[in-house]
């Protein structure tokens, strides 16, 4: 039982962290943005390979993987995206033609073999009576940390109370001196970064291959809905109670269709709630 | 004469050119099987099945305006259906294809009434996990849909009378009169029917349509489950040309294959699709013999067409169209 | 005369925000009634409550005698009800005929055969002055025609009562005036019951029997016009306090 919890805590925070990202850019520019899956694996291949061949320590990697992800969802957005503000339709088909793109580039590069990488701390603590590596401590803990240091800067930044002003409406924002374009770039290099750290923190803890990307992208576009539009608390509690429901069940209904609660609960929830567990729906 | 009289005449002409072009079409795929190998039947064969799926996909997507990334599961639903009902069941297969379509239909209509209720990114989003766990049911049934091993003992249809359809020419045939009929449906209700002027009025604006009183949950469900009937439809064809099924044949990205096929034909447009299908399913079937390749240059070929022309190759066809009787009109 | 519509008790919180707060009235039948009321009142969100758009948090509209406040907009469409939008919408590719036609056929199943009355579209097309340009796309009109084109198209789903959201919003003085008459046409010849949200004051003037005034979401007067621009309250709510001032100078 516990031992279930806590891996689902582990799956959780990472979903909550691609959630956190991709849920900043669908609640502020309306595109569900797909590439995140991409840019995930583009970001654990850049920590893979910069922890491997270059040997840098955890950290340098992890920010790394940041950096690769805010770069490419900042160009993606920049030369992409961009072209078709309003026509929510293409923005979404190009967002997935640009995951598949970097998930079979990846095939390409660097085959379709999984990897193994070191963890970032070598040990284990016990907690409860079950050993857990220091790594997916990590994980959680970098999550929280993550989390916190988002809704502070939500909160108090200027840049922060800009973006927030642009979600609730993004046509009044030019009138009160917010750039739109500035705020997209910065949703979006914000959100590819989210995605990056969390592929290089949980990288260690499974492996690395071209596609890794698809059900965590997946999961985190459910914790998205469930969680509520521009929730960063609801995007959190989703994210983990999505991680720890689809562990327990996996231990004790069925492994086989542990990918697939995610559905059940998400067609559930929006038979009885349109509008996602927290928060309101943006129409 | 005023502007009054020139944008019907247009339009007709237009129609006038896309007809004879799709006789000329017809015409030539009927002479495939005389003329090409059994390799160039094949994928003709597949690449009419995918015409049929894109163009039931226009329908919901093009028509209608939602869009869904759902329809390869429709598609598998029916291959499977069709599959479990011949084979575990030993029903004659020209009982199983009107079974085959009834289910489709009433897993769209269970699974379009709360999720129709979304709307735009929501539903879309929606539909992809959707497919997502059709394609685990598939994979995981694996007492009845023989999981990754595949679902094998399908075979071709009983003769009718004097025709038998184990050989790949007379199936080529029987897809292609299906293909023609399903067009011709399509056709009628996209273009000659109320119900298709309700989906095109649902799909400029949905506010508006239910203001007037077009009860817009309604047909938007009965879009979906008619796009999905079609595509189970044309997932038992398919079953019964290819005999062996595989998740991986269902699975997202054939459902994103479907979007991609329409939108590179032009949405809205119900022969740019089946253009978009024949193009892409050879394109692919080129590039056969480097697969990490071929998807790489889909995926970028699909980001160009959309920075060149949303709508597509119709799109760039009536943009050539246009400049060419500018030209006309200026001499 | 008896009233077309009654609401009662009418409640629509949006999160915390109280949109419409406890609100009672009723429309006369065949009257013309403005709302009115300065930005954020809850004008846009009663006509929403009144055609099924939104659902009101609590209380009741009753419509010709039946409770209308759960049906969806397409139901209340059927019952009679029809309206333009403060944004405008139209079917971009449509003509403008076809546009019109679709607010005759869009209340019928499409499985009946009863087809739409030319000559009514016909009327319509001459009221609203769209008649020369019946092969137009409803997409290449301006933004103020548009509006008008949806008018008409509200007009040819043979509605009982007509909600008109800021409808004269970027028409010239000779289009208000012209629209002016043509509303009147609607109300009188045609019988349809007017209620109208508008910011031009000679509209509410010279067309309204009776103005509701409302103010963050509550009704702080009710009446003819003349008795409306006397009302202190009014005047101090919708114009600011400096206009009484103003006024009382």
């Amino acid at each position: 039982m516990e031992i279930y919890i806590l891996n689902g805590l582990i799956l959780g925070s990472i979903y909550a962290l691609i959630a956190l990202g991709l849920n900043l850019i669908w609640s502020i520019t309306d595109i569900p943005d797909f590439s995140q899956g991409g840019i995930y694996v583009f970001a654990a291949y850049a920590a893979f390979f910069s922890v491997s061949l270059f040997n840098v320590p955890g950290i340098v990697a992890i920010l790394i993987a940041a950096l690769t992800g805010a770069i490419l969802a900042f160009c993606f957005e920049k030369f992409l995206y961009r072209r078709w503000r309003g026509n929510i339709p293409i923005q979404l088909l190009c967002a997935i033609a640009l995951f598949f793109l970097l998930a079979n580039l990846a095939i390409f590069f660097w085959t379709a073999k999984s990897w193994n990488m070191d963890h970032y701390i070598v040990g284990k603590a016990t907690i409860m009576g079950i050993g857990v590596s220091y790594q997916r401590l990590l994980v959680i803990a970098m999550v929280i940390v993550l989390f916190v240091a988002i809704n502070l800067f939500l909160k108090r930044t200027k840049t922060g109370k800009a973006i927030r002003a642009a979600a609730q409406d993004l046509e009044v924002a030019p009138w009160m001196g917010i750039d739109t374009d500035k705020v997209f770039s910065i949703i979006f290099a914000m959100g590819g970064a989210l995605s990056g750290i969390a592929a290089a923190l949980i990288t260690p803890v499974f492996t690395v291959y071209p596609m890794m990307g698809e059900l965590p992208l997946l999961k985190a576009l459910v914790v998205v809905i469930l969680g509520g539009f521009g929730s960063v608390g609801g995007t959190l509690v989703a994210g983990l109670g999505l991680g720890v429901l689809e562990s327990l069940g996996a231990g004790y209904i069925s492994s086989d269709y542990q990918h697939g609660f995610a559905f059940l609960i998400l067609m559930i929830v929006l038979a009885f709630r349109p509008q996602g567990l927290f928060g309101l729906r943006r129409e | 004469m005023g502007l009054k009289n020139k944008k019907p005449f247009l339009y007709n002409k237009s129609n006038l050119v896309s007809v004879i072009a799709l006789v000329v079409v017809f015409v030539a795929l009927c002479f495939i099987p005389v003329v090409y190998s059994t390799y160039i039947i094949y994928v003709a064969t597949l690449a009419i099945l995918y015409a049929m799926l894109t163009a039931s996909y226009d329908l919901l997507f093009g028509y209608t305006g939602q869009l869904s990334f759902a329809q390869a599961a429709f598609f598998g639903l029916g291959a499977y259906c069709t599959g479990i009902l011949t084979v575990n069941l030993g029903i004659n297969f020209w009982l199983s294809l009107p079974l085959t379509v009834i289910f489709a239909l009433i897993m769209a209509v269970i699974i379009g009434s709360p999720a129709l209720r979304l709307r735009g990114a929501y539903f879309a989003v929606t539909t992809f996990f959707l497919a997502h766990f059709v394609y685990l049911v598939f994979l995981n049934s694996r007492d009845i849909t023989g999981g990754p091993l595949g679902f094998r003992g399908i075979t071709r249809p009983e003769p009718l009378g004097p025709i038998n359809f184990n050989s790949d020419v007379v199936y080529y045939y029987l897809v292609l009169l299906a293909a023609v009929l399903v067009l011709l449906l399509l056709y009628a209700i996209c273009h000659r029917s109320e119900l298709g002027k309700r989906f095109i009025a649902i799909h400029e604006d949905q506010d508006l349509a239910e203001s007037l009183g077009i009860n817009t949950a309604f047909y938007k469900v009965l879009s979906f489950s008619i796009s999905a009937g079609i595509a189970g439809f044309t997932g038992a064809l398919f079953a019964h040309f290819f005999l062996l099924l595989h998740p991986q044949q269902f699975a997202w990205f054939q459902s994103e294959m479907v979007v991609i096929m329409t939108i590179v034909g032009g949405a809205g447009t119900l022969i740019g699709p089946v253009i978009g299908a024949a193009v892409v399913t050879f394109v692919l079937e080129f590039f056969r013999y480097a697969p990490e390749f071929r998807f790489v240059i889909w995926a970028i070929a699909l980001i160009v067409i959309l920075v060149i022309e949303p709508k597509g190759l119709m799109g760039i066809a009536k943009r050539i169209g246009g400049s060419i009787g500018k030209l006309r009109r200026a001499s | 005369m008896t009233d077309i519509l009654e609401a009662k008790g009418l409640k629509k919180y949006f999160g915390g925000i109280t949109a419409v707060d406890n609100l009672d009235f009723t429309i006369r039948e065949g009257s013309r009634t403005a709302i009115i009321g300065p930005n954020g009142a809850g004008k846009t969100t009663i006509f929403n409550i009144i055609t099924g758009d939104l659902r009101p948090s609590a209380g009741s509209i009753t419509f010709m005698g039946e409770r209308i406040e759960r049906l969806k907009p397409s139901t209340t469409a059927k019952k009679g009800i029809a309206r333009t939008f403060q944004v405008v919408r139209v079917f971009n590719n449509l003509s403008i005929y076809e546009h019109v036609v679709m607010g005759a056929v869009a209340k019928e199943s499409v499985f009946s055969t009863r087809s739409y009355d030319n000559e009514e579209i016909d009327r319509i097309l001459e009221l609203t002055g769209f008649a020369d340009e019946k092969d137009k796309l409803a997409g290449n009109l301006t933004g103020a025609r548009q509006k008008q084109l949806c008018l008409a198209t509200a007009l040819a789903t043979k509605p009982k009562m007509l909600l008109l959201d800021e409808l004269m919003a970027g028409l010239t003085i000779t289009e208000i005036n012209r629209s002016l008459e043509i509303l009147r046409k609607i109300n009188e010849d045609m019988g349809i019951t007017l209620a109208i949200i508008e910011h031009v004051m000679r509209v509410i003037t010279g067309l309204c029997e009776k103005i509701i005034v409302l103010d963050h979401g509550r009704k702080i007067a009710e009446g003819k016009p003349k008795e409306i621009w006397e009302n202190e309250k009014v005047i101090e709510a919708y114009l600011g306090k400096e206009a009484l001032d103003h006024v009382g100078s």
